[in-house]
């Protein structure tokens, strides 16, 4: 971004437990960015090849479908670079995460998601 | 132990084969290779044995020899310099056959060894003594051994025969203790994951039942119960933290409180004093719980609500017949208060106490907010 604005993200994300999802989603909107979801990382790539305005993806690790988060990561680091990705999980630690990728533990509170989006909008 | 003459016949002792089809040779080398020693590094309790058999013998050389097929590998040695020879220079692999001392008092009046390149070579080895090391289970892995460079007509004594025959011994307790560690160490690696596992899926239920609450409450207009919910479910969340640390067992009552006032206020905010001890799993999630409770009471209200105020959080034990832990909650600087805030579900949490035992003590006033709160030191430390 070359403004001082922070920028309006649009975020993608990624959960296969629909209340866990939809908070997810309030969360984001609350936040003040656009929320776009899918149920699993099969989907998610689905939606990122069909759509090239996603800045975000917020995906969760372990997933039903051919890939879970960590691959998602892996997957979106080379087709494409650009999009941040921020990962959560019910694990204590993440010691593998892909280079650039941030971790939220679950259960995380509404405004820790808010705090991370904002600090990739400010960038 | 049978007696036999120091002098004998290899495969004396084993003249049928195993019932299990393999050759006694297959199960011997399975046994030595289920110990997982072979090229492993030196290590001080085969050192001691070798030393202690070299002293007793009076030989220049002895060895903890582990006999494979192609070669005779020394877990411990003195006197000799190379770790392993080829089997075709080993003496010890003929006693394999037997449970008995091996004994030849001049190598090179043999038949066996006189061809034997360290007996004819520069090595000049003469006299040998083995004593084979046995597994529980009836396996010759190898030999424990003392070398001498001249000949003995008269073998060992029977002290000295003795002590080769209880080092061996000492050699296979040595490797069966090794097995023992490390089969615990597997258990232990093994119970750590699936305390992880189970942790995972604890998270994620609880991720579940907040997204569950924030769906369902969405409408509700009292939103200052709905965030005491979800902050209850980040405390609870927070305990169980703590508690896979020490893989669900017990968790230092320090990390607790530490963990629980640091969801609440930076460090410099809080004291906590008290000596090292340990709670169990109910005790832990129900300090924590307890403490999330006074801490969100003083940061709206009490020694937390303002900047100069702090919380003072110690504990001690009480040591008589039934021994019992006072947890103590003190909070400084902070406005008077006048009594209890509210009979809200947050004071009766306070009222119950530390894992229910209703031993609560509050007091309340110009200098802050009080409480010690009592339990039987066995319920919090019940596992």
């Amino acid at each position: 971004m070359v403004s001082g604005r922070p920028k309006q993200l649009k975020v993608l994300v990624v959960e296969d437990e629909v209340f866990v999802r939809l908070m997810a989603v309030d969360a984001i909107e609350e936040a003040g960015f656009c929320a776009v979801e899918a149920s699993d990382a099969d989907e998610a790539i689905t939606v990122l090849e069909d759509r090239s305005d996603i800045d975000v993806v917020f995906s969760d690790i372990k997933m039903p479908g051919s890939i879970d988060g960590l691959a998602l990561a892996d997957a979106i680091k080379h087709r494409w670079p650009h999009i941040f990705t921020i990962l959560t999980s019910g694990h204590l630690t993440m010691p593998d995460l892909p280079p650039g990728t941030t971790f939220l533990q679950k259960p995380y509170r509404a405004t820790w998601l808010a705090s991370s989006l904002n600090a990739i909008a400010n960038v | 132990m049978t007696m036999t003459s120091p002098l004998r016949m290899p495969d004396q002792d084993f003249a049928t084969s195993p019932p299990d089809g393999l050759s006694i040779e297959a199960r011997r080398l399975a046994a030595l290779l289920g110990y997982g020693i072979l090229d492993t590094p030196p290590e001080q309790n085969f050192d001691d044995i070798v030393h202690v058999a070299a002293h007793v013998c009076a030989t220049p050389i002895a060895l903890v020899s582990l006999v494979e097929q192609e070669r005779q590998w020394f877990k411990a040695r003195v006197g000799i310099d190379v770790c392993e020879t080829p089997i075709n220079q080993s003496v010890c692999s003929l006693g394999l056959s037997s449970k008995d001392l091996l004994i030849i008092p001049d190598l090179t009046a043999d038949s066996r060894t006189v061809g034997n390149t360290l007996v004819s070579g520069e090595t000049n080895l003469r006299f040998y003594a083995g004593a084979p090391l046995v597994t529980p289970s009836g396996e010759i892995i190898g030999m424990l051994c003392i070398i001498d460079v001249a000949p003995r007509p008269d073998g060992l004594t029977t002290e000295q025969k003795m002590v080769l025959q209880a080092l061996a011994r000492q050699v296979i307790v040595q490797l069966e203790l090794r097995l023992a560690v490390n089969a615990m160490q597997k258990l232990e690696t093994e119970r750590k994951l699936l305390n992880e596992e189970m942790s995972h899926r604890l998270k994620n239920t609880l991720a579940l039942v907040q997204g569950m609450a924030n769906q369902t409450l969405k409408g509700v207009t009292e939103r200052d119960a709905v965030t005491a919910f979800e902050n209850r479910l980040m405390a609870l969340s927070s305990a169980h933290d703590i508690l896979l640390q020490d893989s669900w067992t017990s968790a230092h009552l320090l990390h607790v409180v530490e963990g629980g006032m640091a969801l609440h206020a930076p460090r410099n905010r809080f004291v906590i004093e008290g000596p090292d001890m340990t709670l169990g799993p109910r005790g832990a999630l129900s300090v924590a719980m307890l403490l999330h409770e006074l801490a969100t009471n003083a940061v709206k209200h009490g020694a937390l609500s303002v900047s100069a105020g702090t919380v003072h959080v110690g504990w001690q034990i009480e040591r008589d017949d039934n021994p019992t832990l006072h947890l103590h909650w003190r909070e400084k600087g902070g406005p008077s208060i006048e009594g209890p805030a509210s009979g809200g579900f947050g004071s009766k949490l306070i009222a119950m106490g530390l894992c229910g035992a209703r031993k609560v003590n509050e007091n309340f006033g110009p200098l802050g907010y009080e409480a010690v709160f009592s339990a039987p030191l066995s319920r919090v430390q019940e596992s």
